[in-house]
């Protein structure tokens, strides 16, 4: 093994040497810079080689040629050789981002400054004498003191001085408690010490470990004594912001973790609440932040807090870890994944340390190649929406940062909640999800904020009526002077290339496959690794984009691959995975279509796309909890970022991330509770809860108008028809969980509700999409008050909801993305009498509209018909009555839909428009077929139904040829389908023929129609506030109760961070005193035997 | 007793730092201050070296090798302040150079003037 | 007010808890094993008079060279503090610093602003006075670092000497020009040489740091203790050095 001392002198040298290299020419130094980096990168590295594959023990280096403890010495460990390749690494790509930076410049002092600053955090996790440490704690705390100056700025000197005097205090203590352990234990070797049994006992030495604790846990920046820490974030360059948090705190923290064997279980847990303490309050804090570098500043000293907080923890957790890897009632995955590295709960630590650091960092460099420096977005001119490269990699890195699949440190946030669960720290548990969830709010507003289009006010959540053309453009221009930060910052996206972004391009491509080789770790023996194909497919798409092969063939390529996976997987299938698995592949693929009329390139699309379909079909053969979780967080993930992509999405799509974020860590929650044993009730509603966020049940709903309407029109589908049918499947998965009986009736009237809810919100939508958006809700309602029946005619009514739901759905929304393609907008009352333009589209409303609100013959009567069979035998008259209502709703809507857009007049500006691009009508022939086939022979559907269900229900429904009997009466699609047209084909006939000469043509601003006084002009048709009759009888239905609810939810979080911002005072002398008495406090608690 | 004076004065030393820290609204005095501080600490380090009569661990004609364990204090804590001195130096050119920083960018060496960055 | 109280609360929890270290601790009556070590061996396995110089140079000698790179951080953090990036900038800003001069008010920083309120100069005794003391504190300097090993001192002391003399010649005459190259070079090979003699105890020796590759010599000479004197002369050079650069770095001639 090569001696560590090699690298302190390579450093060392290189340091000193460096004003003779720079005598000799900049580029030599900056190349000798340069290489060193590369050497201390790659030297890690042999150790750990030598350590695991050459099965080296871990070995003690001594210095002046004495055994330690006469000497000082360096260990050489797989912890330390895990860590400084990850500091190193950082180190490394943080000096190259900073060699390519123009301004400020890489020069001969700074250069010197960055290398001593390595020398002293690799000093830090080498040596093992406390003195020492002390000393390479100074060295990497003065070279970052003086690396704040970099920027020039008088910010930048007030943080360097704030720091400083925080350092300064916190080096005192340090000193002090070394002495002292120096007296009590005749010794400053560290090792020593552990042999010894840990640190002194008694007040006293008590007193100095504490000191020692104290100074290194300042050093992490804990709450409430860390101002000064976010100031030094905030006000030095990105690249010193993002060394100072990936590797001066993650070597600090190792010193953390190196001195904890000798800390004892009082002081670990002082360290572990103020650890939790830190990483909340620091959540709640980056919420309010401005600056993006402080809210990033904020994060990392949250995360540094949650790794202390573990790392603390490690006695407690211990004992789960080795019970977990010897095999015990959890999951599969999780066995295998907890022996990775030895087990214990160093593991986990790698996971979120490293995770942190190169995320972190990654992010800080993209703040300062893009110039963001404030949380509200960029000018549109830097708008990272014009690099596609650099929008996908910083979604890339927010979203390793946020612990989504596979980064690290969703594999962490796995084994750290199931392992907190199992030792029964529920709060703690509950504290780090919450504070996660809030990481994600900000982290991806911010990104929200830098992709934004400029007609993204941000917060879009419900419908926008256009003003006239005045009016708009004067908006426009209030609107850019109320956002300064607008125009503030930003760098024109010119100069964007692979190498500007080389280094945070490292750290996305290390992070994902570390996450990759992760998942194959806690995956090993799945066949076939399916689980990692949505992965491999972004990767497959994001190849091409970057080869720029054209968009149309991707699209072919992507439904080429979606039905290669379908015909590998769904043959595997039966029951009701298989009807799920039609729904998931065979809907998306033919869904798929309309996206070939698409122009120009749309990097990233496809990739999502298809990795949201294969971790959709993947969520189909689940086998443990953990590729549950896993399929589902990538579920997410990849929808998210295609909602994101919309016009006006951001603020619908930051709805929805959080909404489902909130969901998923409610369903890991339970899944917890369920796996360390505990079984019933709250796991049931933890999980529950969960399936209902992603179904947009009734008060869980606000994120889904927003998100399914906002989203691109040809993607739109994919959410309504697709996505929301993935919480009624895996409440069909646990369903036995849910059985019993007061669960099932409380998701019952949840069920009927959200359709009641749904229906009733669609009528007043003058924003075509969101009608459809608020039907979808309605329509997953009665899936879900189906599904809650918890009978045979229940189940395959809410099977069967979900098949035609897909069909009638899915062609709606292709036709009606064909008229918005067609006429550019989205409102009902702009529309018109597109009927002679448009007569295919029409076809397909009319039949959709017809199947959707349960009229004869279609569909959707079969189902109606199946609702109420099954509700009346429940005995749930009350619910049944409401459902009916709820039909009556559903169907003015419906009316109001075809008859705005369709019929009445033509608008002039439409005289021209032809029918929808052939690509938008494959679907709704696909779904026309369909729909036609299941009414006219509904046993080639509800057949296989009923053997779905068979293994849960059985017996209630008997069938006679094509005629279905149930207990109270019986459904023949043949009959009510040659009934039903002849009762309608007789009067249009009539309609058609006699009637045509009384018809009169009402002028198409006919005000008196709608009786409405005419305040706008563009409005002034009859199609708008088409019902305001209802709105007037019923509209205090319409309150915005649940939007309200999570509003002040949210307020809540806003103002406890808005009150724990005034303890920030910015005046360094109170930042001391919250460091003393930070102290104090804890001192006199642990003097007092707390 | 020594020692207990020492240690005593050291962390009087130590508190007066701090306190000088929290209170003096100038800059230079708060480097003053921060001064102070170190200097208690290198005061405790001092006083927990002393041994009872011992002198220092240097051989000379007064002090032989042989059977100088009994009579010299400990010479590793007057290793260690050594060290400690000197990073103290380092640390206080350090600040003093963001004094003076500061003065320019702000005109002021009140502690006012550096509370720019909050929240 | 309440933040005074607050202070003062904080500050007698703080000594609270600091009670016991302070008044818990009796005079040791004798040293700790590992002192007891050094005293014993550090004659025969280092040939040092001076116990503490052989803890500081060779047993602890990871802490002196971490010593030595915490001040060469530190000179090079107030150098590039004090000195602005760009030279053109510099020259601007000083030109306006040269007008602003003028009220008084900003006399402080105009390092080349020729400002005719110019600092008194030191008087003639001092500068006569120091041009006399220069050489005899340099060589003051030079003895404590290469005696360091047989008597008080060392090589920081011995800088920190030089670097007082070279504060001297400033205070005499505060535009007087520094041999930068001289300096640059004596820093940056002096440290260079430390780090090599490190690597020479790691080759040649038993460890890095080690000073015994060269032959212990007879107790008590000049020219004994291994490479000790070496490792502390070059310490004297560069502490020397980088003190002199700070100084120079924050000096402020009006």
């Amino acid at each position: 093994m090569v001696s560590p001392m090699y690298l302190i002198a390579v450093l060392l040298g290189a340091a000193f040497l460096h004003p003779l290299f720079e005598r000799a020419g900049r580029s030599l130094a900056k190349s000798v810079v340069l290489l060193v980096l590369v050497f201390i990168a790659v030297l890690p590295v042999s150790w750990l080689a030598d350590l695991t594959w050459r099965g080296m023990v871990p070995v003690v280096f001594q210095t002046a040629g004495f055994q330690a403890p006469v000497s000082i010495s360096l260990r050489v460990g797989v912890e330390e050789a895990v860590f400084l390749i990850m500091i190193n690494a950082a180190a490394l790509f943080g000096g190259i981002y900073l060699m390519l930076r123009k301004s400020p410049k890489w020069e001969g002092k700074v250069q010197v400054l960055f290398l001593t600053m390595l020398l002293g955090v690799n000093g830090l996790v080498l040596t093992r004498d406390l003195f020492n440490m002390f000393v390479f704690l100074e060295i990497s705390s003065i070279s970052l003191y003086a690396l704040l100056a970099f920027t020039r700025s008088s910010d930048a000197y007030e943080a360097g001085f704030k720091y400083m005097v925080a350092g300064g205090i916190a080096s005192a203590l340090f000193l002090i408690g070394v002495i002292y352990l120096y007296r009590f234990t005749g010794t400053l070797n560290l090792d020593v010490m552990i042999a010894a049994g840990g640190g002194p006992g008694g007040k006293a030495g008590l007193t100095a470990l504490f000191l020692l604790a104290a100074a290194v846990l300042i050093e992490l920046k804990p709450f409430p004594a860390n101002g000064w820490g976010a100031d030094a974030y905030q006000a030095a360059d990105p690249g010193i912001s993002a060394m100072l948090s990936a590797v001066s705190a993650t070597g600090i923290f190792f010193v953390f973790y190196k001195i904890t064997p000798l800390l004892g279980a009082e002081i670990l847990r002082m360290a572990a609440i103020s650890g939790g303490i830190t990483f909340a309050f620091s959540q709640l804090l980056a919420m309010k932040q401005v600056s993006v570098r402080r809210m990033l500043g904020y994060s990392s000293i949250g995360q540094i807090g949650l790794l202390t907080a573990v790392a603390a923890l490690a006695p407690m957790l211990t004992p789960a870890f080795s019970q977990a890897a010897g095999g015990s009632s959890l999951p599969g995955g999780l066995v295998a994944g907890s022996g990775f590295l030895g087990g214990g709960v160093f593991p986990l630590l790698v996971l979120l340390a490293g995770n942190h650091l190169f995320s972190k960092a990654g992010l800080f460099w993209m703040s300062g190649i893009t110039g963001s420096v404030d949380t509200g977005g960029l000018p549109e001119r830097a708008s990272l929406r014009r690099s596609p490269a650099a929008a996908g990699l910083q979604g890339l890195l927010t979203a390793a940062l946020a612990g989504f699949p596979p980064f690290p440190a969703f594999w962490a946030k796995w084994l750290l909640i199931m392992m907190l669960v199992s030792t029964g720290s529920y709060f703690l548990s509950a504290v780090i999800l919450l504070g996660s969830l809030i990481e994600a709010w900000y982290l991806f507003r911010w990104f929200l904020n830098c992709v934004k289009k400029p007609q993204d006010s941000g917060n879009v959540h419900d419908e926008e009526i256009p003003d006239d053309f005045a009016a708009m453009e004067m908006d426009q221009e209030m609107s850019q002077e109320l956002r300064p930060d607008l125009k503030s910052g930003g760098v024109p996206v010119s100069g964007w290339g692979f190498i500007t972004l080389f280094a945070p391009l490292m750290h996305g491509l290390i992070l994902a496959a570390a996450g990759t080789v992760l998942a194959f770790m806690f995956f090993a023996g799945t066949p076939g690794f399916a689980l990692l194909l949505p992965l491999a497919a972004l990767a497959l798409f994001t190849l091409l984009d970057s080869v720029r092969v054209p968009f149309k063939l991707q699209v072919f390529l992507g439904i080429a691959v979606t039905a290669a996976y379908g015909l590998m997987l769904l043959p595997g299938l039966v029951g009701i995975r298989l009807v799920f698995g039609l729904i998931f592949i065979a809907g998306s693929a033919v869904q798929m279509v309309p996206l070939v009329n698409r122009k120009g390139r749309h990097p990233g699309l496809m990739g999502m796309l298809t990795a949201l379909v294969f971790s959709l079909g993947n969520l189909l053969f689940f086998r443990t909890s953990l590729e549950f979780f896993f399929s589902w967080e990538l579920m997410t993930v990849t929808s998210f970022f295609l909602v994101s992509r919309g016009n006006k999405a951001s603020g619908a799509a930051l709805r929805y991330l959080v909404f489902s974020l909130g969901g998923a860590f409610m369903i890991l929650a339970g899944l917890a509770l369920s796996s360390s044993g505990m079984n019933g009730g709250i796991t049931a509603v933890l999980m529950g809860l969960g399936f209902l966020v992603k179904m947009g049940a009734l008060g869980l709903h606000i994120w889904l108008p927003g998100s399914y309407a906002e989203t691109d029109d040809d993607l739109s589908t994919f959410f309504s028809s697709v996505l929301s049918k993935a919480g009624l499947f895996m409440l069909f998965m646990t369903a036995g969980l849910l059985a019993q009986a007061s669960f099932a009736s409380v998701l019952g009237w949840i069920g009927v509700l959200t359709a009641f809810a749904g229906a009733f919100l669609a009528l007043f939508k003058e924003d075509i999409k969101y009608t459809l958006a608020y039907s979808s809700m309605g329509q997953v309602g009665y899936m879900l008050l189906s599904f809650a029946l918890m009978s045979q005619l229940g189940w395959m009514n809410s099977l069967y909801l979900a098949v035609t739901h897909l069909l009638f759905k899915g062609m709606m929304f292709a036709a009606i993305a064909g008229v918005i393609y067609r006429t550019k907008t989205r409102m009902m009352y702009q529309m018109g009498g597109l009927i002679s333009r448009m007569p295919i589209s029409f076809f397909t409303v009319l039949i959709g509209i017809i199947a959707l609100s349960g009229v004869p013959p279609l569909v959707g009567f079969g189902a109606k018909w199946m609702l109420y069979t099954a509700l009346i035998e429940k005995g749930w008259y009350l619910q049944a009555g409401i459902a009916m209502f709820a039909s009556g709703v559903a169907f003015l809507y419906l009316f109001r839909l075809i008859h705005v857009i369709f019929l009445g007049q033509l608008k002039d500006e439409h005289r021209e428009v032809k029918e929808a691009p052939l690509w938008f009508l494959v679907p709704q022939f696909v779904g026309i077929i369909g729909i036609m086939l299941f009414s006219m022979f509904p046993d080639i559907i509800l057949k296989p139904l009923q053997t779905a269900v068979a293994p849960f229900f059985s017996g209630d429904i008997f069938w006679e040829g094509y005629t279905v009997i149930s207990t109270l009466g019986y459904w023949n699609g043949n009959v009510v389908m040659y009934v039903t047209m002849g009762v309608f084909l007789v009067p249009l006939a009539w309609l058609l023929t006699v009637q045509r000469r009384h018809t009169q043509k009402v002028g198409q601003f006919n005000i008196v129609y709608a009786a409405e006084r005419p305040y706008r002009p563009e409005t002034t048709h009859f199609g708008y506030n088409f019902f305001s009759p209802y709105r007037k009888a019923l509209g205090f239905l319409l309150q915005p109760a649940a939007a309200r609810f999570w509003y002040w939810v949210g307020s809540i979080a806003e103002v406890a961070g808005a009150s724990i911002r005034k303890l920030y005072s910015g005046n360094v002398q109170t930042y001391s005193l919250w460091i003393v008495l930070y102290v104090s406090i804890f001192l006199l608690l642990l003097q007092g035997g707390v | 007793m020594m020692t207990q004076i020492v240690l005593l004065i050291g962390f009087l030393l130590s508190l007066t730092g701090l306190w000088g820290l929290m209170t003096r609204r100038d800059l230079f005095r708060m480097i003053i201050s921060f001064s102070l501080l170190d200097t208690g600490v290198h005061m405790i380090m001092v006083g927990i070296g002393y041994v009872k009569n011992g002198t220092a661990p240097i051989f000379d004609e007064a002090l032989a090798p042989a059977g100088a364990v009994e009579k010299v204090v400990d010479p590793i804590p007057s290793a260690l302040v050594l060290t400690a001195i000197v990073i103290g130096l380092a640390v206080t050119a350090l600040m003093l150079s963001y004094a003076v920083r500061v003065y320019t960018a702000r005109k002021s060496l009140s502690v006012e003037a550096v509370k720019e960055l909050r929240w | 007010m309440i933040k005074r109280l607050l202070i003062i609360l904080t500050l007698t929890a703080i000594a609270f808890g600091f009670y016991p270290l302070a008044w818990g601790v009796e005079d040791a009556r004798q040293l700790s094993p590992l002192a007891a070590g050094y005293v014993e061996n550090s004659v025969e396995e280092l040939g040092t008079s001076n116990v503490v110089t052989a803890i500081v140079v060779s047993y602890r000698g990871l802490d002196t060279l971490g010593e030595v790179t915490v001040l060469f951080a530190a000179a090079a953090g107030v150098t590039l503090l004090m000195t602005s990036g760009n030279p053109e900038r510099r020259k601007k800003r000083a030109a306006s610093r040269g007008k602003d001069g003028k009220d008084g008010k900003d006399g402080k920083d105009g390092s080349e602003g020729g400002s005719d309120k110019a600092r008194r100069q030191g008087s003639e005794l001092l500068a006569a006075g120091a041009a006399f003391l220069f050489p005899i504190i340099w060589l003051f300097g030079i003895y404590i670092f290469i005696h360091g090993h047989l008597t008080p001192g060392g090589g920081f002391q011995g800088g920190v000497v030089i670097a007082s003399a070279v504060l001297l010649i400033i205070f005499a005459d505060c535009r007087q020009e520094l041999g930068h190259t001289v300096l640059q070079l004596a820093e940056a090979l002096s440290g260079a040489a430390y780090v090599g003699v490190g690597l020479l105890g790691l080759w040649m020796a038993a460890g890095f740091l080690d000073p015994r590759f060269l032959a212990a010599g007879e107790f008590g000479e000049l020219f004994s203790a291994g490479a000790i004197p070496i490792i502390y002369s070059l310490i004297g050079i560069k502490v020397g050095a980088e003190l002199t650069g700070i100084v120079d770095s924050l000096r402020r001639c009006s």
